[in-house]
């Protein structure tokens, strides 16, 4: 069957069949079936959470071997494709016929290439099945409830753990925010509300307490809700409701349990010092800080303090294995941003490789050193360069002149032809961010000074808030058509010409 | 009779002699000629027989070329003296070496050969490459028929195909390189496949379907090379030296074999060929292009008065002395004897004939080893 397979595609379709399509396919799917199923299996258990990662040090055997079996499978599919070449044969190929193969090659190596991705989809996808019982919300309120009740080390008196609103903390340091960008004539001033708040607040000393610094919270984008918990627990705390915090506690160590967390707080004692913390004469001053809370605990009986075993718990670890949790939950896959890396490391091995088909060996070897000594060119030019577009400009003249002096001299056609075609491969990239900078600049919001604040004086267009909103996708995929349709409609056209007419 | 009857009976005729294997290449062309896919069948199933066998059963051979005769009325006739590429006052100059080939004009039409002989060095390659395009000329002009109906360049180069002296290196078997080739140009299926067969055999590749470069010799790489570019259809073939790999059998069948190819009725084509084997082109060519340092000598082949107005020139081998044979020759009006390496090249004047040389030679005894009559062969060019 494979061999009747085999046979009919070289009767019928000599293209599909000097490209191995079959092979290649077949290749794709079990090496992307196997990484798939290694991901799977890499993981078994919710414990794992607390230190997953997409790709992590446990994977960088098997991105080796991934990665060796990806060259040898390159190398055994480069030698049968490169086999024949009916382009440079003079066969009857049409430029068509040419687009499509780059279009085959380029899907060859784009879906060839993200089997590490695979990999990560696998697992992904186990944890996603692991986790599906789980309700992070309802875990990371626990957890930020219980946070206000948790020893804090003296390192953790930072802005992150600080538990009061920003409204509150101003108040509390009495500190006015700026709410505006004040302006004196040609300078602006960006201190900003939340720069002053964090300023101030690290050099206050009196409000390293329980009421106000905390474990950090688990971040789920839910800054309302924390605003909520943060009041529930200091009111917990102001009314001494130790049996809503124990229950609390009780929960937040059940999850702890629950999430492979080690830990050895015994409840019991926390509430107790929680009982002496809570004393109206330590509210409020410095000394009364969470730091040595487990240290010693108090002695109701005997009105003293008793040193206790020291603790350990990993905190950190239940925050990140809820926020990997919900991360896993809500992560998207093959998202556009990582199908533009493979794209445009597909794009880059498509066209070196349709180019070595299409050209010959001189102009190839010769462009590819070409755009080599331009990059260099360009690098170098960045380290002097003040402004971007100055920088992009002055290449452009540069690589431009370099061209016209070549093509004046009208001599070595070979090394006129490498020159183009390395310059044409560099400065195709240029052509999205230009175009973007100068629409972008000529559409932004106009701005003024008035009355000592800077005021918008005419509105952004709409394309350039559009632009804005998706530079990333404009000038990443933007980029990357531009190379394709450069690669398409001129230099397969171009080389179509060239090979058939090497005098031109 | 027509043109394609006459070649069934040719080959008819041949196998009557008992010149099998000409009939059998002969047979073939015209089955190729019919496009015929029932005839490709029936060819390829008597092939297989005689391979079982060891020859063909007269009744099989008759049978095969009454099935053909049936298709003679949808037969194309002879193509007439149509020009497929006129060749207009080309020149080229390496302005490295300063080597240069002088301007040169010629036609070639369907069916016709042309020879390019001379010396190593002397632009046979550069000339060919002119022709197909693969080098620009630095004045003059190439028109080809095939231009109008090329959309590209690339399209017309398509239909010029150039074989180097240097067969290039092809991988996989023999068969899959002519499948591959033919369905590159279209042709798909199972027509594919028994053309390529045919192919195959007309060249007498046959026992070698399979193998692969590094298992044939370079004789048959060549012939390799020569089923590929046919089974192209082309319309214009320029062969660089194709005959310096192979035996001397083999280049007297493989140049009849070219000549006859293109002469097909469904799809004749030009030939220019380069060679060193002057003779043997001279025999299939219907002109000579000497080049000696880029400059054309031209050698057409010449009707009856115009080869009776033309001076004798003889050249001449065997264990005598320079005096002895002039004397020999002495009543024959011998315009100039030139002695060069080894065999001397007799001039006479336009009033002696070949019969006269002879009987002075039989009168004289002159012990001859070897003696040929090279008045209208570019041989005469290499003095």
């Amino acid at each position: 069957m494979i061999k009747s397979l085999y046979k009919s595609l070289l009767l019928k379709h000599p293209l599909l069949w000097n490209l191995k399509l079959p092979q290649v396919l077949v290749f794709i799917l079990l090496s992307h079936g196997l990484f798939f199923l290694f991901g799977f299996f890499s993981v078994a258990h919710i414990s794992q959470f607390k230190y997953i990662q997409r790709f992590d040090s446990s994977t960088v055997a098997l991105n080796l071997i991934g990665g060796l079996i990806l060259l040898l499978a390159l190398i055994i599919w480069l030698m049968w494709y490169l086999r024949n070449n009916a382009f440079k044969q003079f066969y009857p190929v049409s430029i068509n016929d040419l687009r499509k193969e780059f279009t085959i090659v380029f899907l060859i190596f784009l879906f060839g290439l993200p089997i590490f991705h695979t990999y990560a989809f696998g697992k992904h996808l186990h944890l996603k099945l692991i986790a599906r019982e789980v309700n992070v919300y309802e875990d990371a309120k626990v957890v930020n409830l219980a946070r206000h009740f948790l020893p804090i080390s003296a390192s953790d008196f930072n802005n992150e753990n600080c538990c009061d609103t920003i409204k509150a903390q101003l108040k509390r340091n009495e500190i006015v925010g700026l709410q505006k960008e004040r302006c004196y004539g040609s300078d602006v001033n960006y201190t900003t509300t939340e720069e002053a708040a964090n300023t101030t607040i690290d050099n206050t000393t009196q409000v390293y307490s329980l009421w106000h610094y905390c474990q950090t919270p688990v971040s789920l984008n839910n800054a309302t809700t924390i605003d909520d918990i943060n009041a529930t627990a200091k009111r917990w705390l102001d009314h001494q409701q130790f049996d809503s915090i124990q229950l609390c506690l009780n929960q937040y160590f059940k999850l702890m349990d629950k999430y492979g967390v080690r830990h050895n707080i015994n409840v019991d004692s926390l509430i107790k010092s929680l009982r002496y913390m809570c004393r109206p004469v330590n509210q409020f001053t410095s000394s009364t800080s969470m730091y040595n809370l487990l240290s010693e605990s108090y002695d109701y009986d005997n009105y003293t303090m008793v040193p206790m075993e020291p603790y350990h718990a990993d905190f950190s670890g239940i925050n990140s294995a809820i926020e990997n949790v919900a991360e896993n939950n809500k992560e998207t896959f093959w998202t556009l941003s990582e199908w533009g890396i493979y794209g445009y490391l597909s794009l880059g091995f498509a066209s070196l490789l349709m180019l070595f088909r299409l050209t010959r060996l001189k102009p190839w070897i010769s462009s590819i050193i070409g755009a080599g000594l331009w990059s260099m060119i360009f690098g170098l030019m960045t380290v002097f360069a003040q402004s971007e577009f100055l920088y992009i400009l002055l290449c452009y003249a540069i690589g431009t002149g370099i061209l016209a002096w070549i093509n004046i001299r009208r001599e070595r056609n070979k090394l006129r032809s490498a020159m183009w075609l390395s310059w044409f491969s560099i400065a195709q990239f240029a052509i999205i961010p230009i175009l973007f900078w100068i629409i972008t600049e000529n559409t932004k919001a106009k701005t003024a000074c008035v009355n000592s604040y800077l005021e918008i004086v005419q509105k952004a267009a709409p394309i350039h808030d559009w632009l804005e909103m998706h530079d990333q996708a404009v000038l990443i995929y933007g980029n990357m058509g531009i190379c394709f349709l450069v690669f398409m409609l001129i230099v397969i056209p171009l080389a179509y010409r060239w090979q058939a007419n090497p005098s031109e | 009779m027509s043109a394609f009857l006459m070649r069934i009976q040719q080959a008819k005729d041949n196998f009557k002699h008992g010149d099998f294997a000409l009939a059998e290449r002969q047979l073939i062309d015209c089955i190729l000629d019919s496009n015929e896919i029932g005839l490709f069948k029936k060819m390829l199933q008597g092939l297989d027989a005689k391979d079982l066998a060891g020859e063909w059963t007269e009744k099989a051979f008759i049978e095969l070329c009454s099935a053909l005769e049936q298709f003679a009325p949808q037969m194309p006739q002879i193509t007439p003296k149509t020009t497929l590429m006129k060749v207009d006052q080309i020149g080229k100059r390496y302005h490295k070496s300063g080597f240069t080939i002088a301007p040169l004009s010629f036609e070639v039409h369907y069916g016709q050969v042309i020879g390019l002989v001379g010396e190593n060095g002397n632009g046979k390659t550069t000339l060919l490459r002119l022709l197909c395009k693969d080098l620009k000329p630095d004045i003059g002009q190439l028109h080809y028929a095939a231009e109008a109906n090329s959309k590209s360049v690339f399209e017309l180069r398509s239909q010029l195909v150039y074989i180097p002296q240097r067969v290039p290196r092809w991988f996989g078997s023999l068969m899959d390189n002519l499948y591959f080739t033919l369905s590159c140009h279209g042709i798909t299926g199972e027509f594919n496949q028994l053309m390529a067969e045919l192919m195959v055999a007309r060249l007498g590749l046959r026992p070698f379907r399979q193998h692969k470069w590094t298992e044939i010799s370079s004789g048959y790489r060549t012939r390799f090379e020569l089923a590929k570019s046919l089974l192209r259809q082309p319309e214009l073939m320029l062969l660089d030296e194709p005959l310096s790999n192979l035996d001397i059998i083999s280049q007297q069948t493989i140049l009849q074999d070219l000549k006859s190819l293109s002469m097909s009725l469904r799809r004749p084509f030009g030939l220019v060929l380069s060679s060193q084997q002057l003779y043997e082109v001279e025999k299939i060519s219907d002109l000579v292009i000497f080049l000696k340092q880029g400059q054309a000598q031209y050698q057409f082949k010449q009707d009856s008065q115009a080869q009776a107005d033309t001076n004798l020139i003889i050249e001449i081998e065997g264990s005598f002395e320079r005096e002895a044979l002039q004397s020999c020759l002495s009543h024959c009006n011998i315009k100039d004897i030139q002695f060069n390496g080894g065999v001397y090249v007799l001039s006479f004047e336009t009033s002696t004939q070949i019969h006269d040389v002879f009987k002075a030679i039989a009168d004289h005894q002159l012990p001859v080893q070897y003696i040929r009559n090279i008045t209208h062969s570019s041989r005469r060019f290499f003095i």
